[in-house]
This record gives C-alpha cells, sequence and structure tokens, in this order.
C-alpha cells in the first residue's frame, strides 16, 4: 500500500468516534435481571457480553461470558445479574475515536466496551467484531495500490476482490471508474472500461475465492487486467457463449450469472484475450483504445 | 420528460434525490438482468427494474444511467438509499409491476432509444 492510501486510513478510519463502530440496540438489562435470562439474550443476539444498567439507563457494571461460564458451574442461573456482573466496568465515552478504543482494547484484553454519553447512560458497545467489520470495510475501500512510472507515462490502478462478497460486489469497478473519470478520459470510452471491469469483478466474486483488477493508462489506451485464484475455466470457448453459464441461482438474484460476463468484455474491448488453468485461476486481458480528444 | 412527470405517471413516490425531481429523462431501459443493463445502449437513461439490490445502483452509476424505478413496490434497504444518496442517483418506488410501469411510460412517450 502506498502513502497515500495508507495516511487515508489513518487519518478519516481511526480518528472517527468510536459511535460509527459500536452496535447500538443492546437491550438494557438491569441488575435484578435472573442470570437465565441474560444467558438466553447472548445466545440469541450471539452478544459476548452486555452492559448492565440501573433503571434510568446509566452504566452499572457488565456481564460477559466469563461471568457467564462461572455462574453456570455454580448452576446459579436463577440469581440476580447484581451476584456475577463484573464492576466497576471500563467503558468509553462518546467521544473517543476509533484509535483509542483500540488501544484500550488491546490493553485491557477486553473484548468489548460499552459507550456512555456525558450523563453515563449506555447508548452502544464496542465489541471487537463491530470494529474488525469497521476496519475490514474501511481496508476494502482503501485498498488501492497506486503506481505511477512517470518515465512510461503509465498510471496503474490495482483493487482486491475477495470471493463471495456479495456487499462490495461492483465497489472496485466503481473506485475504478472514479479514478479514471479524474483523467478526462471520454465518457464512451470509461462505458467500455467500466462494463469490462463491473463484469470481470462480477466473475471473480461469483466464482473464485480472491482475486485483483487492474487498470493500466496511458495516453493511448486503457488495459484492465482481472487475475483471480479460483476453478479456472474447463472450455472458454463455451463460455464465451452469450447465455452459457454455471452460476447458481442466487447470483441471478443480483442480476448477474445470465452467461453474458465474458461476452460483454469482450465486446466492449478492443484486445481480448483470456488465461484460464483448471485449478489455478484465470486471466482477463482487455484493452480499450482510447478516443483522442 | 421530467422525472416528477415520471414519479405521478406512475403513481411513484421519491425515495433519494428529491432536489433532482425536475431532472430531464428522454429515455428507459427496463431489466432486471444487470448484464443486459450493461450490455445495453442505455446510457442518459431512466432503469425501470423489480431488483432491489446494491447492483442496480453500481450499475446505473457504471454505465451512466441517470435514475432508477424500482417496481412492484420492492424495498430499497438503506444500503441502496446511501449508495444511490452518495452517486446522486435518484431512486423512484413504484407499486405498480414492470409491466404497467414500462407501459404506461411508454404510452406517454418515453422510449428506449
Amino acid at each position: 500500500m502506498d502513502l497515500e492510501a495508507t495516511n487515508k486510513l489513518e487519518q478519516e478510519t481511526l480518528s472517527c468516534s468510536v459511535e460509527k463502530v459500536m452496535v447500538r440496540n443492546i437491550p438494557q438489562v438491569t441488575p435484578y435481571w435472573q442470570m437465565r435470562h441474560v444467558k438466553e439474550l447472548m445466545r440469541i443476539r450471539r452478544l459476548d457480553g452486555v452492559p448492565i444498567t440501573d433503571d434510568e439507563g446509566h452504566l452499572l457494571g457488565i456481564i460477559s461470558i466469563s461471568d457467564l461460564i462461572i455462574c453456570i458451574e455454580n448452576k446459579d442461573l436463577e440469581a440476580p445479574v447484581s451476584k456475577y456482573m463484573t464492576t466497576p466496568v471500563k467503558y468509553l465515552i462518546l467521544n473517543k475515536t476509533l484509535i483509542e478504543a483500540l488501544r484500550e482494547m488491546n490493553r485491557f484484553k477486553f473484548g468489548r466496551l460499552p459507550v456512555v454519553d456525558d450523563k453515563f447512560k449506555v447508548i452502544g458497545v464496542v465489541y471487537w467484531w463491530s470494529l474488525f467489520a469497521f476496519l475490514q470495510e474501511a481496508l476494502d475501500t482503501g485498498m488501492v495500490v497506486k503506481k505511477t512510472t512517470p518515465s512510461e507515462g503509465v498510471i496503474s490502478y490495482t483493487y482486491q476482490i475477495l470471493g463471495k462478497d456479495f456487499v462490495h460486489a461492483g465497489n472496485a469497478s466503481l473506485q475504478m471508474r472514479k479514478s479514471l473519470q479524474q483523467l478526462s478520459i471520454d465518457p464512451k470510452d470509461l462505458r467500455r472500461i467500466g462494463i469490462i471491469a463491473y463484469e470481470a469483478e462480477m466473475n471473480i466474486i461469483i466464482y473464485a475465492d480472491r482475486g485483483s483488477l487492474q487498470a493500466k493508462v496511458n495516453s493511448e489506451k486503457v488495459e484492465v487486467i482481472a487475475e483471480d485464484k479460483g476453478p479456472g475455466i474447463p472450455d472458454v470457448n463455451l463460455a464465451l457463449q452469450e447465455g452459457f453459464t454455471t452460476a447458481p441461482d442466487y447470483i441471478r438474484e443480483m442480476g448477474f450469472g445470465a452467461g453474458m460476463g465474458l461476452p460483454n468484455i469482450k465486446r466492449n474491448a478492443d484486445i481480448f484475450q483470456v488465461d484460464s488453468r483448471v485449478g489455478v485461476g484465470t486471466k482477463v486481458y482487455a484493452v480499450v483504445n482510447l478516443t483522442r480528444r | 420528460m421530467k422525472l416528477n412527470n415520471i414519479i405521478n405517471l406512475v403513481k411513484g413516490r421519491i425515495c433519494v434525490c428529491q432536489h433532482l425531481e425536475n431532472l430531464d429523462i428522454n429515455k428507459a431501459w427496463a431489466a432486471d438482468l444487470m448484464s443486459d443493463v450493461l450490455a445495453s445502449p442505455t446510457e442518459g437513461a431512466i432503469l425501470i427494474t423489480s431488483l432491489a439490490a446494491p447492483q442496480i445502483v453500481r450499475t446505473a452509476e457504471m454505465v451512466g444511467m441517470v435514475g432508477i424505478i424500482i417496481v412492484s413496490g420492492k424495498k430499497a434497504d438503506d444500503t441502496i438509499l446511501n449508495l444511490a444518496e452518495e452517486l446522486g442517483i435518484p431512486i423512484v418506488s413504484t407499486d405498480l409491476s414492470l409491466f404497467e410501469t414500462c407501459g404506461i411510460l411508454y404510452y406517454h412517450g418515453l422510449r428506449s432509444n
């Protein structure tokens, strides 16, 4: 990752408020609840800890998995929460940043920290997994490696793509399009490049474990290179037939997998190549010659 | 035809980018298959679809489409709406079916090219 991308992650991501990573709508649990009910709550919501508050929502303590284990060992599930909750409890104030949350959690080896407002009322919980999810998302969108080779006048953008990551499907191509847009490429060319990138990205997401999407730009052409580690294509000619598909139904529910991917790429490219090895992966190479402006 | 007109004709409502309701729409394309959208002359058109997935917004942006009508009362979730807001693509929701929506707009002069 180059300097630009690293800085972006530090400044924008790590200094944002814990509000962005905390889980809200945690049910209010009071000390006179029975442990049995807390156990059920944690099981159903898959929480590894819940903050305990008074009736007004002020933070009193926490029940974590380890508190629960002690209670279960004692066969004491009818006991009130007050008997087993950990108190006093570490917490975060709302205006803390994400990096402060990370430090606190790492320092105390806590998997979760309640977040309180200025009146000490619980408004959410930062869980290790909510932090993880947030950071992964930030990394995904920040995962652009930008390289410039001024001597050859080539700019290259690379985007990492995770297989089966349907939530972000299309993100890499969109980012690529945005970057290319800044290079004042003709809209017609941009459209062709976008279609190639999008279809190639969808192919990686649908079929492969992981891959990358790269655009190499010079004044005459844009090369789009999509490479993946995946099952490979046994018969490339068959895959190039419109309507031929091996995609499962749930892919079709997203509007893809109709057997138009590779044909669509081919149609929009001036040069088009597919190299595929079964059990190893696939590389799609497409060139769009730029319209002179 | 103004987007506002379209909204009235299909008895729809605009979910994001309300400020674009005076946008001029000159063509439309209907598809549930995003590959079809990518493969067709859809630039500058409004997309009519019964698919309610983030892919509709990304696809529309990718090919330079100017708006989206989601038919059959399908609900666009926050991911879709936030993405559309960010990219400045208005989303209209209607309870009419894909067939009815296309029929009405065609009758009132909207074409695919």
